[in-house]
C-alpha cells in the first residue's frame, strides 16, 4: 500500500459517513419508511429479550420480523451504547454504508491489484447518490448491500478455506438479512461458481472435490434459504414458487450461465480483437463496445421520456432526474472501460466479476417477463440497486487506466502529468459529487418524501395514546403508523376524497399538503385532493389535533 | 476453404431464427389495439366516462340510412382462473356483422344469457361449448358463472374474446342499466349518423379511423368526475384535446405507446442478432486463422482474402437466413395457434407481408457479410508469420493483458 492510500482511504471513509447523515440534520427519525417496522423490531427484540415471529404483530411488522437481522443489530447497537433504537437507526445506516465503501474498496483491491482502481471504486460508493441513498435509508437492503459486497469479496479470495467458510456464513445468513440480496447472491455465486469450473474444465484442473466444494459452499445453500422462506411462508417468496414462475426463473437463471462462461472465456467473437495492433495498444472498441450501446439506449430512452410519455401509465422523467443522469452516463461509460480492461485481460476471475452484473440482470429479466403487474415493477426497479457495486469496480478500474495511461504518456513533462491527472481526478470527483444530491431529493425527483416530519410523528403518538386504533389515511402515513403505533390503518383517503365520496365512520388522519402537493401513495403518482373535498372531510367531523405549519399541518378528525 | 460452412451456417440459422420468431410477433403486438377497438368501423363513444351512453341510441341507428350494423358494446377485462380475458358486452348478432365473424356449428342461438367464446380464445383456455366458466368483476367486486354457449370466428384477427350479454358486461364492469362503452357502427353514410345522433340530443364523440373524432351535441369539454379506472391514466391534456372520446383515444394512445415499446423492442432484437451475427462469424474465421496466414504468405492479398471469404459467406449467410426465416416464421405461426402469447388478453397473432420477410432475409445476410468481411480484414492484415502459427484462440489468450501492469502508473 502506498503511503498516501491510507489517508484517502480515511478520508474517503469519513466523507462516506458525512454524507449518510446529511438526512439526521433535517429529522431525527429513520430516512424512509421503511425503517419504522425496523425500529419496532429493535425495541421488541430488547424488551422480549429473544427472537419470535409470531410476537410480531400481522402484517408489515411481522413481513419485517422474518428477516430480523438489521433489527438485531440495530437493537445491538441500542443496548451497548444506550441510544434508542429510533435515535440509533440513521447511525447505523451511516455506518453500514461505509462498511459496504470499505469492502468496495477491498473488492477492487482484490480484482485489480491496484491502489488508485481501488479508491476510485471506493469514492464511487462514498459519493454516488444512488448508493448513497440505498444506503442512508433506514432499509434491510442497506445492510444487504453490505454483506453482498462482502460475499463478493470472500469469494475472489475463496481458494482460502478461511474465506470459502466465512463466505458460506454470510450466505446462510443473508435470507435473514433481505430476500432480494439473499437471492441475488445466490444467483452470483451460482453464476461464478459454473463459469469457474467450466474455465477449470477447460484448462485440465477440474478436480472432484473442486466441483463438491464449488457447489456445496455455494449454490447448495440456495436450499437452506428456500427451506427458511417456505418455513416462514414469507410474502414475496409465495407470489414466484408457482411451477410457472420457477421454470421461467430457472431459464433465466440458465441463460445468466451462459452468459457468464461465454463472458469469462477468450474474447474470439470480436472481429477487432484479431487485428495485429502495437504492444500495448488497444482497439477503441475493446474499450467501448456493444455495451456502450445498450447505456446510450437507456439513457435515451430516458431523455426521451421526459418529454413524451413512452409507457402509458406511467410518469414524465422529471428535468431534475433527467439532469442527474448526466453524470451517471459519464460515470457509466467509464465503467464499461473498466470492466472492458476485466475482460480482456488475463484475470481468473473474470466469470465472477461478469456475474457480479448478471445476476442483478438476470432478476431484472425475470420481472419483465412474468408480467407487468406491481411486483414485478418493483422487483425490478430494486435490482437495479445491486447493479451498483459492479459500476463502482468498472469505474474505479476505468479511471485508474485513464490516469495510468495519462502518467505514461506525459512521462517527460512531470508538471503537466500531475495537472492532467489531477484534472482528471478531480472531474471524476465532481461527477461523483453531482450525483450525491440525488440520494436527498427523492421528493423533487418521484415525488416521495423520505424523512418523517415532527408533527406527522406526533401526530402518530397523539392518535397512539388517545387509543385510535384505526384510522384513515394515505399509504405514507400507513407505513408509519402500522408498523410503529399498532394502529390498523387505510390508505385509501386521498382516493376517496379525490373522488368525493363519503369517507366512511373511521378517524381520519390527513394533511393539508393534500390539496397543494398532493398526497403521496405507493405506487400511484401523488394524489392530489380538491380544496373543497378536503374542507368537508375536515369540517364533517371534529377536528381533534392539529399541528405542524400551513402547508405541511397534520390534522385528525374524528367522524360525526 | 476459408470459412467453417458447417459452424457458420449453424450459428446464422439459429440468429436468423431468433430474428424471424421474434420480428413479426412484435409487429402484431403493435396491432392489437387496433383490432381490439378500432378497425374499419365508427365508433361512438361518451363525452367522459362519467356519461356512458345510452344502448338505446344503437337500435335507433339501425334504421338509418347507409347503416348495416349497429353493435352496442361494454369492455371489461377479466381473468378466468390465471388467463386474463378480454370480456365484451355486445348483441350478438351485430357484433358478428361488425366484425363479419360467424357461429361454429353446434352453438346455441342464445339472446338471453350466452358466452361465445372466439376460436383463439377457446383454443387457448381449452374450453368448448356446455363448459362452465367463471368469470370476476374487472373494476367492481362480482362473480358470474356461465356456461359457454358457442364458439365464434372472425376473419379479422379477432376470435379473441368472450362475448356476453349486455346485463352481465354491466355487472362485471359497474356501468348502470340501459348504458354501454361504446356503439361500434358499420355505415356507408357518416353524414346520416350524425343529423340522426344530432336529434337525439344526447352529448357524444363519433370517431373515425386515424384518428379523427367529431363531437355532437357538446362544446367537448371533459367532465370533472372521471371515475373509470382507466382513465385515471388518461387525465391529462391529450385527453380532453381527444373530444374525451375514450375509445378513440385508446386506440390512439395504444397503438402509439405499444409501437414505441415494439419499435423498442424491434431495435433491441435487431441489435442482439447483429451482435450474434457478428460473434458467429468472428469465432468462424478465428478456427481459420492458421489457414488465412498461410494464404498470405504464399502471397494473397487482403482484398483476396476478403473477396475468397466474402464468396463462401455468401451462400451460407443466404441459405442460413432463407431457412432461418422459415423456420421462425413457422414457429411464430405455432405460438400463434397454440395461443402461447398473449397481451391485453388478446393471443398475439403475428404478421407476415413481403417487405418482413425481405427485410429480415437482407438484413441478415448484410449482417453476416459484413461480420465476415471484418473478421477477414482483421485476420489478413496480420503478419503471416504469426497468423500462420497460431489459432484464434491463441491469438486472443497472447493479447490479453496483465490487469495490474496496465493500471500502474510507473512505467
Amino acid at each position: 500500500m502506498k503511503r498516501w492510500a491510507p489517508l484517502v482511504l480515511a478520508a474517503i471513509l469519513i466523507v462516506a459517513l458525512c454524507v449518510r447523515l446529511v438526512p439526521a440534520f433535517s429529522s431525527p427519525y429513520p430516512y424512509n419508511v421503511d425503517g419504522y417496522p425496523l425500529v419496532k423490531g429493535a425495541e421488541r427484540a430488547i424488551s422480549d429479550g429473544h427472537w419470535d415471529i409470531g410476537n410480531a404483530a400481522e402484517g408489515i411488522e411481522r413481513y419485517n420480523a422474518k428477516m430480523p437481522l438489521f433489527s438485531y443489530m440495530l437493537a445491538s447497537l441500542s443496548v451497548v451504547f444506550g441510544i434508542e433504537p429510533m435515535r440509533a437507526v440513521q447511525l447505523l445506516t451511516a455506518l453500514l454504508g461505509v462498511v459496504a465503501v470499505l469492502l468496495g474498496y477491498a473488492l477492487a483491491k482484490k480484482v485489480s491489484g491496484s491502489e488508485t482502481a481501488a479508491l476510485a471504486c471506493a469514492a464511487v460508493l462514498a459519493l454516488s447518490g444512488f448508493f448513497v441513498y440505498l444506503t442512508a435509508a433506514a432499509m434491510k437492503e442497506a445492510l444487504g448491500l453490505a454483506l453482498l459486497l462482502l460475499a463478493f469479496l470472500l469469494y475472489m479470495g475463496r481458494e482460502d478455506p478461511k474465506h470459502r467458510m466465512l463466505l458460506a456464513a454470510v450466505l446462510l445468513l443473508l435470507p435473514l438479512a433481505h430476500h432480494l440480496t439473499a437471492l441475488v447472491a445466490l444467483l452470483f455465486i451460482t453464476i461464478a461458481a459454473v463459469s469457474s469450473l467450466v474455465n477449470k474444465w477447460r484448462g485440465g484442473v477440474l478436480k472432484a472435490h473442486g466441483i463438491v466444494q464449488e457447489i456445496a459452499l455455494g449454490p447448495a445453500l440456495l436450499f437452506f434459504c428456500l427451506a427458511y422462506y417456505q418455513a416462514i411462508n414469507m410474502e414475496f417468496y409465495t407470489n414466484v414458487s408457482s411451477v410457472n414462475e420457477i421454470a421461467l426463473f430457472g431459464a433465466i437463471a440458465f441463460l445468466g450461465i451462459v452468459v457468464g462462461i461465454i463472458l469469462s472465456l477468450p474474447a474470439m467473437t470480436k472481429p477487432w480483437m484479431f487485428l495485429d495492433l502495437k504492444p500495448g495498444k488497444m482497439p477503441v472498441p475493446m474499450l467501448f463496445d456493444e455495451k456502450t450501446l445498450a447505456v446510450l439506449i437507456g439513457i435515451a430512452g430516458i431523455a426521451l421520456n421526459s418529454r413524451r410519455v413512452l409507457f402509458q401509465g406511467t410518469l414524465l422523467t422529471s428535468d431534475a432526474l433527467l439532469a442527474g443522469f448526466l453524470p451517471i452516463l459519464l460515470m457509466m461509460l467509464v465503467a464499461i472501460v473498466g470492466y472492458n480492461l476485466i475482460r480482456y485481460s488475463s484475470f481468473a476471475d473474470k466469470g465472477a466479476v461478469a456475474a457480479m452484473a448478471l445476476a442483478p440482470i438476470a432478476i431484472m429479466e425475470f420481472s419483465v417477463a412474468r408480467g407487468l403487474d406491481p411486483f414485478s415493477f418493483s422487483l425490478a426497479y430494486r435490482a437495479f440497486d445491486y447493479l451498483d457495486p459492479f459500476i463502482a469496480l468498472g469505474a474505479g478500474v476505468g479511471i485508474a487506466f485513464l490516469l495510468a495511461l495519462l502518467w505514461k504518456r506525459y512521462r517527460d513533462a512531470p508538471a503537466k502529468r500531475i495537472c492532467a491527472c489531477f484534472a482528471v481526478g478531480a472531474a471524476f470527483v465532481l461527477v461523483l459529487a453531482a450525483t450525491t444530491p440525488l440520494a436527498y431529493e427523492s421528493e423533487q425527483l418521484f415525488g416521495v418524501r423520505n424523512e418523517t416530519l415532527p408533527q406527522e410523528f406526533s401526530a402518530g403518538e397523539w392518535a397512539s395514546s388517545h387509543n385510535l386504533t384505526e384510522v384513515r389515511t394515505n399509504s405514507r402515513y400507513y407505513e408509519i403508523y402500522s408498523p410503529y403505533f399498532g394502529m390498523s390503518c387505510d390508505p385509501t383517503l386521498p382516493y376517496v376524497l379525490k373522488e368525493g365520496r363519503n369517507p366512511g365512520t373511521a378517524p381520519l388522519l390527513l394533511s393539508d399538503e393534500w390539496t397543494a402537493d398532493g398526497a403521496q401513495s405507493f405506487f400511484s403518482t401523488r394524489v392530489v385532493v380538491s380544496q373543497a373535498s378536503f374542507d368537508s372531510a375536515v369540517g364533517g367531523g371534529s377536528l381533534v389535533y392539529c399541528a405542524g405549519p400551513a402547508g405541511r399541518q397534520m390534522l385528525i378528525v374524528l367522524p360525526g | 476453404m476459408i470459412i467453417d460452412r458447417k459452424a457458420a451456417f449453424i450459428g446464422l440459422m439459429l440468429c436468423s431464427i431468433l430474428f424471424a420468431v421474434s420480428v413479426p410477433l412484435l409487429v402484431g403486438i403493435g396491432e392489437i389495439p387496433e383490432k381490439a377497438f378500432g378497425q374499419d368501423v365508427v365508433t361512438l363513444s361518451q363525452v367522459s366516462s362519467a356519461d356512458p351512453l345510452k344502448a338505446d341510441i344503437a337500435y335507433g341507428l339501425k334504421g338509418v340510412q347507409g347503416v348495416q350494423a349497429a353493435s352496442p358494446e361494454i369492455y371489461s377485462f377479466c381473468a378466468i382462473g390465471q388467463e386474463p380475458v378480454f370480456v365484451r358486452g355486445v348483441v350478438v348478432e351485430e357484433y358478428l356483422k361488425i366484425e363479419n365473424g360467424t357461429l361454429s356449428p353446434g352453438s346455441l342461438n342464445e339472446t338471453w344469457r350466452f358466452a361465445v367464446a372466439g376460436t383463439r380464445l377457446a383454443k387457448r383456455m381449452g374450453v368448448g361449448i356446455g363448459d362452465k366458466i367463471v368469470l370476476t368483476g374487472s373494476v367492481i367486486p362480482k362473480v358470474v358463472e356461465m356456461d359457454i354457449t358457442g364458439i365464434y370466428s372472425s376473419p379479422n384477427g379477432g376470435g379473441n374474446d368472450l362475448l356476453v350479454p349486455l346485463w352481465v358486461a354491466r355487472g362485471l364492469s359497474g356501468i348502470g342499466d340501459g348504458m354501454v362503452h361504446a356503439i361500434r357502427v358499420h355505415a356507408s353514410n357518416l353524414t346520416a349518423i350524425s343529423a340522426y345522433l344530432e336529434g337525439t340530443e344526447e352529448s357524444l364523440v363519433i370517431s373515425q379511423g386515424g384518428g379523427v373524432s367529431t363531437p355532437i351535441n357538446t362544446n367537448t369539454s371533459a367532465s370533472g368526475t372521471e371515475t373509470q379506472l382507466a382513465l385515471r391514466y388518461l387525465d391529462s391534456a391529450t385527453f380532453k384535446a381527444s373530444n374525451g372520446s375514450y375509445v378513440s383515444l385508446f386506440v390512439q394512445e395504444g397503438t402509439e405507446n405499444v409501437n414505441v415499446v415494439v419499435g423498442g423492442f424491434i431495435a433491441l432484437e435487431g441489435t442482439l442478432t447483429f451482435v450474434g451475427s457478428v460473434a458467429v462469424m468472428s469465432r468462424v474465421l478465428a478456427h481459420r486463422r492458421k489457414e488465412i496466414g498461410i494464404l498470405s504468405a504464399i502471397g494473397a492479398t487482403r482484398w483476396k482474402i476478403l473477396g475468397m471469404t466474402l464468396y463462401e459467406a455468401l451462400p451460407v449467410a443466404v441459405g442460413a437466413s432463407i431457412i432461418g426465416v422459415t423456420i421462425g416464421g413457422a414457429l411464430a405461426v405455432a405460438i400463434d395457434q397454440f395461443g402461447l402469447l398473449v397481451m391485453f388478453g388478446q393471443s398475439v397473432v403475428p404478421v407476415f407481408t413481403l417487405q418482413i420477410i425481405i427485410m429480415m432475409i437482407v438484413s441478415m445476410v448484410t449482417i453476416s457479410l459484413g461480420a465476415a468481411s471484418a473478421s477477414a480484414w482483421a485476420h489478413a492484415s496480420a503478419r503471416p508469420e504469426r497468423t500462420m502459427h497460431e489459432s484464434g484462440e491463441e491469438a486472443v489468450q497472447q493479447k490479453a493483458f496483465d490487469l495490474r501492469r496496465s493500471l500502474e502508473a510507473e512505467d
